[in-house]
Parts: C-alpha cells; sequence; structure tokens
C-alpha cells in the first residue's frame, strides 16, 4: 500500500513507526485499564521493556550464529541496525526467558501476568494490522463479494483489511472480560486470545494467496493455527474446579 | 451456570471447532492450476514475477530482464543525489567482483529521468564503477516497479520471482551477501 511515507526531503518506513506508535499506545492504554481496576501495570512494563532489549538481541544472535561466516568477514553487522538481521526464534526465545525471570524473581502469579501481557499484546495487534495494511505485501484470492479488492484482473478478498477487524475485534472482546468485576479463572485471557487469533488467522491465512509454504494444496500455516486453536480451545473448556484470580 | 452448561459440553463443542477447522481447511485449498497461475502474476511484489523489461546500459547495449532467467538477480534503483545510495553504491561493486563467476547477475538502474549525465559521469567515475548501469530515461521501470523512495533492491530467484525487496538504505552488506547466496542454493 504506502511502504514508504514521505515528509518533506525524509523518508520513513510506514510499517516501522505505526509499530513504534503502537507499542507506546498500546502501552499506555494498558496502563490506564490496569490502574481502573487496581492491578499493579509496573512490573508488566519492565516486562515489556527488558522483552524488547533481550527480544532483539537473542533475535540479532540467533541471526549471527545461523549465518556465522558472513558475519566474521563483517564484524560492525553484529550491531547493524538493519532489521532484516533478525531471527524471529531468538526473538521468542528471548522474550520467553525475560518473562520466566521476571516471574520468579518478583513472585508473580504467572496466569495474572500472563492475562496483563495478553491485554497489552492485543491492542498492539490491531497495529501489527495496521503496519501489514501499509507493507502490502499479502494478495488475497479471488472473490464475488462486493468488497473485493481489484488486482491483476480479479476483485480480491481486501485480506489486510480482514486482519484489522478481527485484531479489533478480538481486543474489544479481551476488554470487555477484562474490566468486567468479579472472579476470572487463572489464564483465561490468555488462552482465550490465543484461541480467537489463531481462529482468525486459520480462517484469514485461508484467504491469502502469496508468501506461505503450500503442501498439496493446504497451507501450512493454517494447520498449525488449526492445532493451536484447538489446543487452546480445549484448555478453555475444562477450566472448572481450578483455582480463580480476583479482579479488582 | 453458564460454565457448568460450556464444561457439561464440551466435547460437542470441541468436536463441532475440528469440523468447522476441516471445513476451512477444504473450502480454501488452493488448486494447483491456482498455484501454477499466480506464480506466473507479474507484479513488483514478493512472491510474484518480477515485471520485465528491457533498457539501454551505460555501454549502449540493451538488457531484457527475461533473458536472463535461470539466475539470481539484484536489482537496484539508485540515483546519483541520493545520500544513501553514494554510501552502498562500494558494496554493491564488491558484489559484482565477488560473484561474476556465479549464476548471479547484478543490475543497478539509474532514474535517468531524475538525474543528470554529468552527475552520473562524475558519480560512475569518482566509485571507479565497473557493475552494469542500466538508465531509466523515462522513469517507466520506475513506476512499473512502484519506486517509492531511493535506493530500493530487489533479490529476484532464478525462477523469475521476486523473494525480497529491501527499502532504503545503505543496505547491509552482510544482508546482501546470504540473500544472494540462499537464492543461489539449489
Amino acid at each position: 500500500m504506502f511502504p514508504i511515507l514521505h515528509i518533506g526531503p525524509i523518508s520513513i518506513q510506514t510499517p516501522g513507526l505505526i509499530l513504534i506508535i503502537g507499542l507506546w499506545i498500546a502501552i499506555s492504554l494498558s496502563e490506564k485499564l490496569h490502574e481502573k481496576q487496581g492491578i499493579a501495570f509496573e512490573p508488566i512494563q519492565q516486562i515489556i521493556f527488558y522483552s524488547l532489549i533481550f527480544g532483539i538481541g537473542f533475535a540479532r544472535l540467533f541471526y549471527v550464529f545461523t549465518y556465522p561466516k558472513y558475519f566474521f568477514q563483517s564484524p560492525i553487522n553484529i550491531i547493524s541496525l538493519n532489521p532484516s538481521l533478525l531471527d524471529p526464534w531468538g526473538a521468542i526465545i528471548g522474550i520467553a526467558l525475560v518473562i520466566l525471570w521476571y516471574v520468579r524473581r518478583l513472585k508473580l502469579n504467572p496466569a495474572s501476568t500472563f492475562d496483563s501481557l495478553s491485554i497489552t499484546l492485543s491492542i498492539f495487534l490491531i497495529f501489527i494490522s495496521l503496519a501489514d495494511w501499509a507493507a502490502g505485501g499479502q494478495i488475497g484470492v479471488p472473490t464475488r463479494l462486493p468488497f473485493g479488492m481489484y488486482f491483476q484482473g480479479e476483485y480480491r478478498h481486501p485480506v489486510q483489511l480482514y486482519q484489522i477487524l478481527s485484531s479489533t475485534l478480538i481486543t474489544l472482546l479481551l476488554l470487555k472480560i477484562f474490566m468486567k468485576k468479579g472472579e476470572r479463572k487463572p489464564a483465561q485471557l490468555t488462552t482465550l486470545f490465543i484461541f480467537l487469533v489463531s481462529t482468525a488467522q486459520l480462517v484469514i491465512s485461508g484467504l491469502i494467496l502469496n508468501q506461505d509454504t503450500i503442501i498439496a494444496g493446504f497451507r501450512l500455516s493454517q494447520l498449525f493455527y488449526f492445532i493451536i486453536g484447538l489446543v487452546s480451545l480445549y484448555y478453555l473448556l475444562n477450566f472448572p474446579g481450578t483455582k480463580r484470580v480476583t479482579n479488582g | 451456570m453458564k460454565d457448568n452448561l460450556i464444561y457439561r459440553h464440551r466435547k460437542l463443542i470441541l468436536f463441532t471447532y475440528i469440523l468447522f477447522g476441516f471445513l476451512i481447511l477444504i473450502i480454501t485449498r488452493l488448486p494447483q492450476s491456482a498455484i501454477a497461475e499466480y506464480h506466473n502474476y507479474s507484479q513488483p511484489v514478493k512472491g510474484f514475477q518480477a515485471p520485465d523489461f528491457s533498457l539501454e546500459s551505460i555501454q549502449g547495449d540493451y538488457v531484457r530482464l527475461s533473458d536472463l532467467r535461470g539466475k539470481v538477480i539484484l536489482l537496484n534503483f539508485w540515483a546519483s543525489w541520493c545520500p544513501p545510495c553514494r554510501y552502498e553504491m562500494p558494496t554493491f561493486q564488491k558484489l559484482f567482483q565477488q560473484y561474476q563467476n556465479q549464476k548471479f547477475v547484478l543490475l543497478t538502474i539509474n532514474l535517468t529521468a531524475q538525474d543528470s549525465t554529468n552527475a552520473l559521469d562524475a558519480f560512475i567515475q569518482k566509485y571507479n564503477l565497473t557493475l552494469p548501469i542500466l538508465l531509466d530515461k523515462d522513469g517507466k521501470v520506475a513506476r512499473t516497479y512502484q519506486i517509492q523512495s531511493l535506493p530500493t533492491t530487489f533479490i529476484i530467484g532464478a525462477n523469475g520471482i521476486i523473494q525480497d525487496i529491501i527499502y532504503g538504505g545503505p543496505v547491509s552488506e552482510t544482508l546482501l551477501q546470504i540473500r544472494i547466496n540462499q537464492a543461489l542454493k539449489p
């Protein structure tokens, strides 16, 4: 769509700008909502801050270990600001280590910690969808629906708009449950978040034409989302009798 | 009460979800004809065929992109007035020499419609450039590739499909080496 934003002589990568703004909004909004519920947000803020640092650090480290000979030839690139030189699995491990460390160190309740992180992440997810729309890399399969987008001679599903819509609806639902007074089941919000996102992606990724590994016509990402959705639904349905957390 | 209702019907809910999942997988399955068809779409987007073009080089000969099918292509759009383009040009010169004997072609496309011949000549002399420089005199190729900022670099696989697009610069030499070597793998 519009990967580059021109402001006078300056060219800014729009997706990156949207993500930075989105992160700030997600943290600020989440903080205000937690304050209203009487839940301390400072530990979550620290987790997010150090997750960013260690997530990026581990992502770079993993990438360097994957392609060591190229970085050996040019060691300065180890500290390059280039976001393409990051490994997503490294980021996930870095973030997981930070969360684990903080939960143990500050003796936080893991379930409510993950619930708070899920609220923040769900708000940020809206901006991830917006950044994806700005980057404009996904093309939908053909459709006869009236709101199709015209591309390569056919009207197609506007998959990026579906992503924005689904992430917004998921966030609104989670916020509604979060703001409701009364008992909640442990990690209920986290599991619900995972379930809703997986289910939305199961449907939406089936409408994307490019950027996927396809085996016998089936998209590998859809199989992945289906399994995650099923596991999270199983966990959601087997809550009765477990210890509950109180909100407010 | 509501929780007990959900808990009592959990097997039915799970079964319904499994059915729903399989239905979605089957309905959205891509037939082989559709996969083959979309690989032929020509768009300056990752995963699609790089749009074909024919441009005159600075030496006077013409280069057509489709003639280079079977080789990995790095396509870089630049202009002499663009500071990141100046910084990264030595990197491209180095890569051109490094990968000369492999199934790799490096093409730089100068946006001549926005540049001047004098500035271009001075630029080539200053950086001792011997790599291929194509001249987009009317800006048509830049419009086809939807160039919104300079520099922009495309990495095109041997099958003609765009594997990566790098916006802005100066682009990291390490990143380019990794991407080129990934593309060169059989």
